[in-house]
């Protein structure tokens, strides 16, 4: 497929990445590269700068005959007016990233008039995935497939836990825990465990289920703790506003720190049931003197990536149960184990996933589509939900006697209402949904699982 | 004082005023009665309009401060005026006269006669007349009708007038804006009185009652207000008092099909919410002293006629528990939705009031706290705010003042203290005593005036004072 992708920021960056390592051909449209030389060097796209809101420029990358446009320059207007843009000139399918508030309420308005085939908010996706990680505060992530039906979470274990030193037929026969072990990330590394694989401390294990299953399990881990009830974000932004509003539904206390005392009335305009304090976060005094550590989660959303670190840093200090960390632009590979910042939420990351979902989903309706995506920490290790469509090679097999590939892991499927469990028995059917893990990032097709 | 514009403004009230006077005439000539205590007035006020009228005006600016004098000042004029046809026709002398002319316009509704049956038809009219024009206030009708001056920047004597914080333009003419809300006024009027004709009432009656409701008076032309009428009466008068509480923009709203603005109206929650709280915390302290039915009925009907501050009543009040009677008082104070033609301290302020006193607990708690006070989904400036509080502090001041100078009449305290209260926040129902013409004549003129304090909300007369020092 032929995808142009316009304003090549942090996301930008990050999705020409993805979508190069999908196999699509990628042009890029920017007014300025030097400051993605790297990018440009190393990753075979074709780049043309100028203006892409000159059709001179928009035509010159081949905007008549791409299949996707992705705008996500800085300015939402700008995002909208190319996207408009690029469909008048032939572009068969657009995308455009709006974020702002403002713009929040007329989002339905904005797709049907302007035809765009999906908007992207960063802000909003990042939220949303922080409250989705706050509803399991002891886990380090979660997230949720088949609309809600499977949970999957990941889990650092540590020196206490009881789940150090047993092997995953061990926790599985003996305790009759029923839920899948889908990786266990080791030395920067992920692998789909065996049943012999043994859980160390210091791993990073991804646990899938029901959400009955999974509070079995961690109450056999003793990780069960007291839900959230009261959660402090440092910094204002936008992504502070939906995530407030979110945990706000949930009945969660939020408090949120904002240097700014203008953005300070907005916030309070805005979210009339939080409590806003106009205040340095770095000022002590301040944060303890509004319970800082008595809150439940700490969540550092400003928009500097280091103070985020410092300020999650500090929270760990203090022993607050649950801290959420947003980084933008700093890889934090390595850093974070020593840091102990477990959750770090990237909101770039975020709507790539969203993006290579969409374009997996694009390329063929009568095919086994790809209906979610989801990427953990590790960019290799995803996990995808396939509705089974008759060109499946295996249709009707048992999962026993289907040769899958040895990154690969088949964890839940979907029939009709029903969430079942994988197991050897079970047959893999015409319009179940089935949901893969994929450690080594192999799979496009649903063909792809198989040796 | 120095503006002669004013004195222009004062010379088209009055001429306004004294058209209005021609109606009354008409049913005095209807029911062949004497029309010399009307016609008199009509001419002194005709002449004395036209001639402040002449005045030549160079600038035709006006500040806040002179929409403050302007009513003020139209108000006093207009109440010394009101009050000529009760002395000229020998039922009161002119002190009672006033305070019975301030009542009416003021939609008060206390009255100052022992008995009504000997007042003719023409005076029965005057009063209730004068509670319909003062209910949506003299000047706005004047600006209604008449253009005062071609670049008209006279959003200034509205807001004056207007009860409540400010002046909510929907349709962003103002001369539209007070026309509907006085075709508002005017249909609910008529509806009234149609419901009520249903009821078998006469039209005349129909008509006075229609008019001492909507402007949430309370003057009748029956000693007894309206106990000796029917339930459907009864019901009936009692919703449309409790429409009349409503802010009219609402019922604009309505017209011009803003639905989820009505909902989202929050003087409008906390006022359903307050008189259905009101109604059965009455009825429960009340209906073994007068029977389930009746009580039904009562509290119902004096729920909403305290708290639109009409003052109707439906039965005796004073065989009620004292707990019941507080909370009568308490609903006196506070009255109805701003932008209504209630009196008292009006449900707006009391929400911002109530949002101020959160803020700043907060802020006691969490000294490094921003909050910013929304009202109806919107910011509330700071400013306003603080105006707010002044007006509570000015109201409960004013009160302790009258309080004081009244007691020197030596009533009991609570009579006393009803008397304020309601003649203050426009209500005029006394539980206690029937009338008003048992206080001095100086308790009298001390009751006008916090009636008029009362009515145009106590910033225009400051201002006034205020400048008369200077």
């Amino acid at each position: 497929m032929n995808i142009i992708i316009v304003g090549i920021g942090k996301l930008g960056e990050y999705l020409t990445k993805s979508l190069v390592r999908e196999g699509e051909n990628v042009t890029l449209i920017d007014e300025d590269f030097s400051l993605n030389k790297d990018l440009i060097n190393n990753e075979d796209v074709k780049y043309i700068t100028g203006n892409a809101l000159d059709s001179n420029v928009l035509l010159e990358s081949g905007v008549s005959e791409c299949d996707l446009i992705i705008c996500v320059m800085d300015s939402d207007e700008k995002n909208i007016l190319c996207s408009l843009l690029a469909k008048k000139l032939g572009a068969k399918n657009t995308i455009a990233r709006i974020r702002s508030i403002v713009y929040s309420n007329s989002i339905n308005i904005l797709k049907e008039e302007l035809d765009l085939s999906m908007i992207i908010n960063p802000e909003q996706l990042t939220a949303l995935s922080i409250a989705e990680s706050l509803s399991i505060p002891s886990a380090l992530n979660a997230t949720s497939f088949l609309k809600g039906r499977l949970q999957m979470i990941s889990l650092k274990i540590k020196e206490d836990s009881n789940l150090k030193g047993k092997t995953i037929n061990d926790l599985v026969k003996k305790h009759n825990l029923n839920v899948v072990f889908c990786g266990i990330e080791r030395h920067n590394s992920i692998t789909v465990p065996t049943g012999n694989t043994k859980i160390n401390i210091g791993d990073k294990i991804s646990v899938a289920g029901t959400i009955k299953d999974i509070n079995e399990f961690l109450t056999f881990a003793n990780l069960i703790d007291n839900k959230t009830k009261k959660v402090m974000i440092a910094g204002g932004s936008s992504t502070a506003v939906y995530l407030a509003k979110n945990l706000i539904d949930m009945n969660i206390k939020v408090k949120i720190i904002e240097v700014s005392l203008e953005r300070c009335k907005e916030l309070s305009e805005l979210l009339p049931k939080a409590l806003i304090i106009n205040a340095d976060v770095s000022d002590q005094n301040v944060l303890y003197e509004e319970g800082f550590e008595n809150c439940d989660a700490f969540i550092s959303l400003t928009n500097i990536d280091e103070e985020n670190i410092v300020y999650s840093m500090f929270a760990s200090i203090k022993n607050i149960p649950k801290i959420i960390t947003k980084v933008n632009h700093i890889d934090l590979k390595g850093i974070v184990e020593k840091a102990n910042i477990d959750t770090v939420i990237a909101p770039h990351k975020i709507a790539t996933n969203q993006i290579v979902k969409y374009v997996r989903a694009m390329k063929d309706s009568k095919k086994s589509s790809c209906e979610a995506i989801y990427k953990f920490d590790n960019d290799n290790f995803e996990a995808q939900e396939f509705n089974i469509k008759n060109d499946f090679k295996k249709i009707n097999k048992k999962i026993k006697d289907i040769n899958i590939k040895k990154d690969i892991l088949i964890v839940a499927l979907q029939r009709g209402k029903n969430l079942i469990m994988a197991n050897g028995n079970e047959k893999i059917l015409l319009n179940d949904t089935i949901v893969v893990i994929d450690s080594n990032n192999l799979i496009r097709d649903i063909n792809d699982i198989l040796e | 004082m120095k503006k002669k514009i004013i004195y222009k403004y004062i010379g088209k009230v009055l001429i306004a005023f004294s058209l209005l006077m021609i109606l009354p005439i008409i049913v005095c000539l209807i029911y062949q009665e004497n029309v010399i205590p009307f016609i008199l007035p009509l001419i002194l006020c005709f002449s004395f309009g036209l001639l402040l009228n002449s005045i030549k005006v160079e600038s035709q600016t006006l500040y806040a401060k002179d929409g403050f004098i302007i009513v003020a000042l139209s108000w006093i004029i207009v109440s010394l005026i009101g009050a000529l046809p009760f002395y000229i026709a020998k039922v009161s002398t002119y002190t009672e006269g006033f305070f019975e002319a301030v009542s009416a316009l003021t939609t008060t509704g206390a009255s100052i006669f022992k008995d009504v049956n000997i007042l003719s038809k023409g005076i029965l009219f005057w009063r209730s007349y004068m509670h319909f024009i003062g209910g949506m206030g003299v000047l706005t009708f004047v600006m209604a009708v008449i253009p005062l001056s071609k670049n008209d920047k006279s959003l200034h004597v509205l807001n004056a007038e207007m009860p409540g914080n400010s002046v909510d333009k929907i349709v962003p003419n103002t001369k539209k804006t007070l026309m509907y809300l006085y075709l508002i006024y005017l249909s609910l009027a008529i509806l009234e009185v149609i419901f009520l004709l249903l009821g078998k009432v006469s039209l005349f009656e129909s008509i006075l009652i229609s008019m001492s409701t909507i402007s949430t008076g309370g003057l009748t032309f029956l000693n007894d207000s309206i106990a000796s009428f029917s339930t459907y009466i009864k019901l009936i008068v009692a919703l449309f008092m409790f429409l009349s509480g409503v802010n009219f923009n609402i019922y604009l709203l309505f017209l011009l099909k803003k639905k989820e603005a009505i909902f989202k109206s929050e003087e409008l929650k906390v006022y359903i919410v307050l008189a259905i709280v009101s109604i059965i915390f009455v009825f429960l302290n009340i209906f073994k002293i007068i029977g389930v039915k009746e009580a039904i009925v009562s509290s119902i009907f004096h729920v909403s006629s305290i708290m639109t501050s009409t003052g109707f009543s439906s039965g005796d009040i004073n065989v009620y528990p004292t707990c019941v009677k507080i909370l009568l008082l308490f609903l006196m104070l506070i009255s109805a939705c701003a932008g209504s033609t209630c009196g008292g301290f009006k449900i707006s302020r009391l929400i911002l009031c109530y949002k101020r006193i959160k803020r700043d607990l907060l802020k006691i708690i969490h000294p490094n706290s921003i909050h910013v006070i929304t009202y109806e989904g919107k910011r509330v400036d700071d400013s306003l705010i603080d105006s707010n509080s002044t007006f509570l502090f000015l109201y409960a001041l004013l009160i302790i003042l009258i309080l004081l100078l009244v007691s020197f009449d030596g009533f009991s305290f609570e009579v006393t203290l009803n008397a304020v209260f309601s003649t203050f926040a426009n209500t005029g129902l006394c539980f206690e005593v029937s009338n008003f013409s048992i206080f001095s004549d100086f308790s009298k003129v001390v009751l006008s005036i916090g009636m008029l304090f009362g009515r145009l909300e106590i910033f225009p007369l400051i201002v006034l004072f205020s400048d008369l020092k200077k």
